[in-house]
This record gives C-alpha cells, structure tokens and sequence, in this order.
C-alpha cells in the first residue's frame, strides 16, 4: 500500500528556520547576560535603592509651664499608581465612587487621575486627617483600591486650637513654618533631614523595604516660652468679652514682664485656627498677621506718659511745673484743645495725667523742644522694630523733624500721641522702660531653646538706659497719685496698686484728617505698683457703644490684671504697705 | 451516532514494524522536565504578586502544581489512546477532530459577541468557569492541528488541491481573526504558524503557497495597526533602552533587559531577584524567562533554551518517522506549535522580535496553557509509539520519498 509523506524538503526548511531562531535566541542571551550584563546590572541596582531625605521632626513650642502649643504629627497623603489600577482590572469609576468622598473630590475628579494608565505615580489628596486614612485602609484591604497606597507626611497640630493663633503663626501645607513663631524660628523648628539609602520594590521604598541611614536626621529644636497659656486664655476671654460688650470688631491685649521683655500673652481678634489656617479670611488684607506687631496705630493719651518721661528726664519739667490749663492751647500756629474742651484751670503736671489734658501736653511739648522730644521718642524705640523673635514686625512712622513735611504744630500733635504711628508691642515695650527703672527690654516670647545639645537660656537683653532711675520711679508715683484724682477709677482693683494711661485716639483717614466718629480706646497699665510684675496694654478698635479708653478698655485691663494677682499669688497691699513698698522700690536697684 | 471507522489508511497495528513500543524517552523526560521547571520558576517569579493580588504568596505556585497534575495525567490518557482513532471517530457522519474545532469557534465567537469572557489585563481571553478560568484560544492550538493534519492527510494528490489549500487557509483566518480581536496577537499568530507549518509540509502545490506567503506582510501591517498601542510598542522595541520609553511603552521591555543583565553568567540565586518585585510586569506569566535569567544567569537561560531544542528535535524526529501523513502533519504541527511558541516568547523577551505578550509554554503560570502543551505532548508521544524504525540507510531517505515513487520505495512493511 502506497504510502504518502510529507514534503521533506519543506521541513527542512522549517527545521532550518527554528534551529536559525534557537541560535538567535542564545545569541541575544549572550549579549545580555554576558557582554552587556555588567551595565544593565548597575543600573537595575540603581533602580532599586533610593537616596531618600529623612524627614526631621519638627520641634514643638512649649509654654512657660511646658504645656504642648504646637507639636510635630503626620498626616497621610493618599496616593495611587494607575498603571497598577489598569492592572488590577478594577473599574476606574468604580473606584473613584469608593475614594471621590471620602477624599473630598468630585468623582470626576478622581476617575481622571486614576485614568492614565502609562503613569506610575499622582497624587490623590494631601494630608487627609486620621479619619480619612483608616477609610482609605479599610478600602485597600477590601481590595477595592488596587494601586492606592498612603503615603505620611509631615503635619503640624495646635494642641489648644486657636489660642496663641497669632504669636504661634502655621505650619504651612507647602512643609515650612508661616508667621509668628513658626516662622521666625524657622531654622531652628524644622531641623536638619537625614539621609538613607532604601532597598526595596518600587512602591516600598519609601516606607518599607531594607534601608541603611547615611546619616540620621537632626529634629528641631523645641521653644520654650515666656507666654503663658492660662494667662493667654484669660487675655482672649476678656477681650473677646470686651469686642462684644463695646460693640467692636477687632482689638489687641499684650501682657508683658517688664523686667525681661518677655511677652506673657498677646492676644488679637479677629484670628485663626492654626490648626485650619488655609480656612482662614480676612476682608481687608492679610488674615494671618499678628497686628501687635505688623499694623501700627496713632496712640493717643497713652503717648503722653512718654512725653513726660522726656521732659521729666530732661529737666526741663519737674513735678511741681505749673501751667494753665484754659481748655485749649496756640502753638505752632494751630490750636488744640482738650478732649471734652474743658479747661481745669491751674495745674501741675499730675493732673495732666489725671485729666489726660491735650493742653498740658502740647505745653509739656513746647518745654521740652523738638530735638530732646524725637530724641527720647527715638531712644525708647519708636520708629524702629523692637526686634522681637515674630515673624512680620514693622517699624512705625515717626515723624522727622528736619524734613519738609514737619512743622512745629507736629511737635504739639505729637506731645499727645496723634501724627505718630506705633505698634501696639513698642507702646508697651516703651512703657515698660519706664516701670523697669528707664531701662528698655528687647521684647521676646522664647526663654529657652531645647536642642539635642542641650538647653539654651535666652537671657533678657536690656537694649538701653533710656531715663534715668529716678525720673522713672518719680513718673511712677505720678501715674499713681493721678489715679487717685482721676474721674475715671473703671482701671481700680481693690487691695492692690495699680497705676496706668487711658488713650482715646482719633484714627486718621486715608484721605487725611481725622475718623469723627470713630476712635481707639486703649489703656497701658501695670501692677503691683511697689513691684510690678506685668505691664498690660489693651487697645479696642472702633468701639461702637463708648469711644472712651476709660471705659471700654480699663474694664479689661482691671479683670487680667485682678486674675493675674491671683494667679502669681500676690498679696493684697494697703495703702500704707504700698507707701513704704514704695519707699522700697526707691531704694533698690 | 458514534462510529469508529475501520483502518483504512494505515496498516494494522499488528504489523511488526509498527507495533507499539515505548514512548520516546527524551520527550517523556521533557514532559516531565519542563513543567518542573516552571513550576521552580513560578515559585519564586509569582511571590510578590500572588501576595499583592491575593495576600497568598503561594497561590499561583499551588495552582500551578494542579494543573501540572492535571497535565500529566491527560497526556498519561493521550499517550494511551491511538492517536488514529481521533481520525476514525465520526458523530453525525462528521469527522471527530471537526467537531472539537467547531466547539472553540463557537466559544471564541460567543466570547466575541456575548459579555461571557472574562477581562483582565486589557484582553478578553478567558471564561470563567466556577473557580478556575479557561482560555480557549490555548486549546485552539492541539484542535486546529489535529483538524488541519487529518483533513490534510486525506486528501487525494491532485484532486481539489484548491479547495485543499483554500479551506485550511479560511479555518485558520476565522480563527486566528477571533483569537486576534481578544486582543491576542501573541496566540492568534502561534495558531497561524501551526496551520502554516502543516499546510507547508502537506504537498500544496508551492504555487499556492508562494501566493500565501505575499498575504503575511498585509496581515501583520494590519494586526500592528489596529491597535495602536502595538505602533508604540514597536517603536520601543527599535530602541529599548531610550530613557524615553522607559516610564510609558518601552517599561517592560527595558526592565526584562535589566532582570537578564543582572543575572550575568550565574545568576543571583533562585528566589534572590528583584525584578519580580513589581518592576517587571508579568513576572510569572509572559516575563518568566527573564526571571529565570535574573535568578539562573546565562546557565539557567541556555539550559531551558536546549530543553526546548531536544523537544523540537525529537518532535521533528518523531514526525519524521510517524507511520502515515495524518501523523507526520500532526506531530510537524504540535511540534511547531509548542517549539515555535516557545522561540517566540524568548524571541521577545531577548529583544529579537518587537513585543507582544505570550507564555512560555510549560513554564508560565497558567492552567490552560499548561493543559493545553500537555494534551500536544500526549498525542506527540502517542505517535512516537507508533513510529517506523527504519534501518539506518533507509531512514536517511525517509523525507525524500515522494507520492509518485512511493509504490517503489516507500513500503516500510516491505522492507
């Protein structure tokens, strides 16, 4: 029986052919494994570790009695790799139904990003709170994420929210420190990143994988202030209470130790929550600055109490000065007039204080001249940053008598806290010279600086005798006896010396002259008189009720200032025991 | 309904030249051999992505081990059953071998126009059934040759060659089209080179073979443009190592180059790569080789390749000494299709041939591609039970005997 075979030929062919391939196929291997081995392998190892920068911890600020004011946390960024999420097969819409609310975005949104399946990496959302995270977990280990990893990232949380807003300033989402604190102590917060070389898969590497440190991470340093959280709370409440009561909307307390400079709270309305700074507006400018120290107001009354320190030290007044006061006064060619245009006849210097009169500071002006007058207004630094350690100090505009635009009836404006524009922290860094004996502390809010190294004290910087210690105890005594003859008493505690100013400042217009309905009623007071322990200023803006510091803002300087006595434990002192203390406070130093 | 024909092409088996013997002892070792192999490979290449997918790092590896069993055991059940009776089984007055090729043109069709496949990775190839999921277009492989060789060997010389030649070629366009639009170039092209090889092997006048031959450039112009992720991918291939394309199309391809580079010579060690770490995608499936060439180096590599080359020599041998033309075109076709499927995923993943995903078949993870080798290895070594051992000198001439003189020399029986 015949029998049919194939085409030999033909197969012989096909034999060719695949042998032909074998021999190409252990060619190719060759070339990779043997002559072009050594340089795929480097840059295979290349791909599998990474130089990663460890993240340093950020320091935490601590108040003076190492309560948590701000602490390092982390927050997860969610992340995805859509050429995993195309691997997976899972449906994109499917999954950005899953992550589109919880991630705060639309689904739209999410399915786009997720949608490009030639990328390896994009980011989904930032620093998605601990809520969010354990959600997106639970959905990764559903399997219902494929692709989706979350990543930590540095965040910072405000243990007591909004309080201390403005001196503590905000970790921003772009990883630095923004305002106040956090800005100003930067360098030191943020610490020095490490290095370390990760081993591992390609979505491992950053977290886990084998990993060798090059060198650790340095964390920043942590700040230990002089600010107080109690006495902070007790600053915000009462002023807050104030802005209500008064009919005002914004309005600063500053607390300061006038021996050291150093800032026992500050406090600004309207704020923020530093924890939610990005929530944070403000219809006329920056919402983030500390108007303590970067907006600048015309004092008013409160001024006054430097222009008798300059003439009391520079002689050309003493205690005993006599003027008349007829209720208005020429000079420079202008007239002035006293607050309510009443005249108190004849007086001495001490009822200037008393009645706050325009006419015996204009006169107290004239005496002292302007070249000793800008000279102290200058010394007890005016016009010139205090340089405190927050972010964003201006300096202030005081007038230069040598220039064009001064004329001998600014020296007058002046002597009475108008035409000059000071920050609320140089008024009471000033003030504070004078009940400090005349000598003027650089203001600060850190007292110590923890680094690894060790504790670094910040030691109070006196930055200059500005009067004499006589002229300041004398100015003093002065401010308390006006107390006694004041009509005004809403600043008296009972059982304790204290002394201070009222200022009802005319706020000036941008197209010039003066705000006739509006002022800014302030009061710049301190206590114990026979040792004081803290200087207050408190400055309410625009109170719609009362115009008057007396009123609207002596009430509050009297309620920090009546828990401040019980919160130092201070004793309540008589009147005789404050004579003698005084008599005391004359002879120390 | 069922009716088993009697032998009527070739001789009874009680002949003595063509008494059954043992199977083929180098391929029984490589049907062994080669799964083993694989399995080695795809425990270590499929750990991290077994434990992504499915938080078990084992769970391709365990079933990998199935469907080695299952394996085994059909082609323990093929090499049993005489490859002829496959010829000689008629339902419905219709030949067997067609009725298994209708059945996957029927499931491929039904997975063309129905939404009964299951999608993954882009492609539509498999179905599922219950817990497993099975890719018809694996089995097409064994059927088509198995439809093509019998309808082949039938054919009288010189009647209908046309409708001889023009048949195969509709089949196999209806089903390499259908396996193409999954989208499967990989499969749907292995299926073309098992019908080519038989057809070129059968005596088709060379006519029609040179004009079938001017069709391929059309063909392949067509399949790498209707998709047009395939124009990207084959302008990585030109140049795959440009940091270009390293991060888009050309990812894959650089990061086998990188697994076969950092093998070297010996390789790391089984089990020590990093490129299956989710830098090289498909580690256990279309990528294994190159694991193997990370963990194995240049020794590992070889040695698989000359595994592959002792199953095509033998494969080859055993069609040549097969006892009539339905066993030569069936173990010309197998062989093809196993040796030639195996060359073109090395092909590709050396960077010889621009890339196009497809397993290497008994190493890749993968129960249906594993089965289906098995089945090819099972008829393969059916027919080398029934081989003619002709006498060293006449063995020479084998290939060279022709239709025309086969009367004169080709009677083994004679001899």
């Amino acid at each position: 029986m015949p029998r049919e075979t194939v085409r030999a030929a033909h197969v012989r062919v096909i034999q060719a052919i695949a042998m032909l391939g074998a021999l190409l196929v252990a060619l190719s291997l060759v070339w990779l494994q043997a002559i072009e081995s050594e340089a795929l392998s480097a840059r295979a190892q290349a791909q599998y570790q990474d130089d990663i920068q460890i993240l340093p911890e950020r320091g935490n600020i601590l108040d003076a009695n190492h309560a948590l004011l701000a602490t390092a946390t982390y927050r997860d960024n969610v992340e995805a790799a859509p050429n995993a999420v195309r691997g997976s097969g899972m449906p994109v819409q499917a999954m950005a139904r899953d992550l589109a609310p919880l991630l705060g975005k639309s689904e739209g949104e999410i399915a786009a990003l997720l949608d490009q399946p030639d990328k390896r990496y994009t980011l989904l959302a930032k620093g998605v709170t601990p809520a969010v995270s354990d959600r997106v977990k639970e959905l990764i280990r559903e399997g219902r994420a494929p692709g989706i990893t979350l990543a930590p990232m540095a965040h910072r949380t405000y243990p007591l929210g909004m309080l201390a807003a403005h001196a503590l300033g905000f970790y921003s989402q772009s990883g630095s420190g923004q305002y106040g604190l956090e800005g100003y102590y930067e360098a030191l917060l943020r610490g020095e990143p490490g290095r370390r070389l990760s081993y591992g898969a390609p979505f491992s590497k950053e977290t886990g994988g084998v990993s060798q440190v090059l060198q650790p991470a340095e964390p920043g340093a942590d700040l230990v202030l002089t600010l107080d959280s109690a006495v902070q709370h007790v600053v915000e409440r009462e002023l807050e209470a104030a802005l209500e009561r008064f009919g005002a909307s914004s309005g600063s307390v500053i607390v300061m130790d006038p021996k050291t400079g150093g800032i026992i709270a500050m406090a600004s309305r309207p704020t923020y929550d530093s924890n939610a700074y990005q929530e944070a507006h403000s219809p006329d400018g920056d919402a983030f600055a500390n108007p303590i120290i970067s907006q600048v107001y015309e004092p008013g009354s409160t001024f006054k109490v430097i222009t008798l320190a300059a003439a009391l030290d520079s002689g050309r007044i003493s205690p005993h000065t006599a003027y008349y006061d007829g209720g208005s006064i020429r000079y420079g060619g202008e007239e002035f007039s006293n607050w309510d245009g009443k005249g108190h006849g004849q007086s001495d210097i001490t009822d200037l204080i008393a009645h706050s009169s325009n006419v015996g500071a204009v006169f107290v002006g004239s005496q002292l001249g302007k070249e000793f007058f800008y000279e102290y207004v200058a010394a007890f630094g005016f016009g010139t940053p205090t340089g405190v350690d927050l972010w964003g100090e201006v300096s202030g505009f005081v007038p230069n008598p040598d220039s064009r635009t001064w004329y001998p009836s600014s020296l007058a404006t002046n002597a009475f806290g108008q035409g000059i524009a000071v920050t609320p922290l140089q008024l009471v860094t000033a003030v504070s010279a004078i009940v400090n004996d005349g000598v003027l502390m650089r203001p600060h809010l850190v007292q110590e600086i923890h680094t690894p190294e060790g504790v670094r004290r910040v030691e109070p910087m006196a930055v200059r005798r500005v009067v004499r210690p006589e002229t300041a105890r004398t100015l003093l005594a002065m401010l308390v006896e006006a107390s006694t003859r004041s009509e005004s008493s809403m600043h008296l505690i009972e059982g304790y010396t204290v002394a201070g100013k009222t200022g009802t400042a005319s706020i000036p217009l941008e197209t010039g002259g003066y705000d006739q309905e509006f002022t800014i009623a302030s009061y710049v007071g301190f206590g114990p008189v026979e040792d004081p322990r803290f200087v207050i200023l408190v400055k309410i803006d625009r109170p719609t009720v009362e115009p008057w510091g007396s009123l609207v803002a002596a009430p509050v300087f009297r309620a920090v200032a009546s828990e401040l006595f019980l919160y130092y434990h201070i004793p309540p002192s008589t009147a005789a025991q404050t004579l003698v203390k005084r008599e005391n406070v004359g002879q120390r130093q | 309904m069922i009716r088993i024909l009697p032998r009527a092409i070739s001789a009874p088996a009680t002949d003595d030249a063509q008494r059954v013997r043992w199977p083929d002892v180098p391929l029984t070792v490589l049907v062994l051999a080669l799964p083993l192999v694989g399995l080695l490979a795809v425990y270590s290449a499929s750990i991290a992505v077994a434990y992504a997918e499915t938080g078990d790092p084992h769970y391709y590896f365990r079933r990998q081990i199935m469907y080695f069993v299952v394996g085994l055991a059909a082609a323990f059940m093929l090499v049993r059953l005489d490859y002829h009776w496959l010829e000689r089984i008629q339902i419905c007055g219709i030949n067997l071998t067609f009725w298994l090729l209708a059945g996957i043109v029927l499931l491929l069709v039904l997975m063309a126009v129905t939404d009964i496949s299951h999608v993954a990775r882009g492609s539509a190839r498999w179905i599922r059934l219950g817990p497993v999921s099975m890719q018809p277009s694996e089995f097409a492989k064994p059927v088509i040759a198995l439809y093509l060789a019998q309808l082949l060997a039938k054919r009288e010389p010189g009647r209908n060659a046309y409708l001889y030649f023009l048949l195969p070629i509709g089949i196999l366009a209806v089903v390499a089209a259908l396996v193409a639009q999954q989208p499967d170039l990989g499969t749907a092209l292995m299926l073309a080179l098992i019908g080519l090889s038989i057809l070129i092997s059968a005596r088709i006048p060379v006519l029609y073979l040179l004009g079938l031959f001017a069709t391929v450039p059309l063909a392949v112009w067509y399949a790498v443009t209707m998709y047009p992720y395939r124009v990207q991918r084959l302008t990585a291939f030109l140049d795959p190592l440009n940091p270009a394309y390293q991060d888009n199309v050309g990812h894959h391809m650089y990061q086998i180059f990188l697994a076969f580079g950092s093998g070297g010579i010996s390789g790391v060690g089984l089990g020590r790569g990093m490129q299956k770490f989710f830098y090289m995608p498909e580690p256990h499936t279309d990528s294994i080789y190159a694991v193997i060439g990370e963990e194995l180096g240049l020794i590992g590599t070889l040695a698989v390749l000359i595994l592959f080359v002792l199953l095509a020599w033998r494969g080859f041998s055993i069609a040549a000494h097969a006892p009539d033309m339905f066993g030569q075109l069936l173990a010309l076709g197998l062989t093809c299709g196993l040796f030639g499927q195996a060359l073109l995923n090395m092909a590709v993943v050396t960077g010889l041939v621009p890339f196009t995903g497809i397993p290497l078949p008994f190493v890749s993870a993968g129960g249906s591609s594993l089965l289906a080798s098995s089945i090819a290895m099972g008829l393969l070594l059916n027919i080398s039970t029934q081989t003619v051992k002709a006498p060293k000198r006449k063995r020479e001439r084998r290939w060279n005997s022709g239709p025309d003189k086969s009367a004169a020399r080709q009677s083994p029986r004679g001899s």
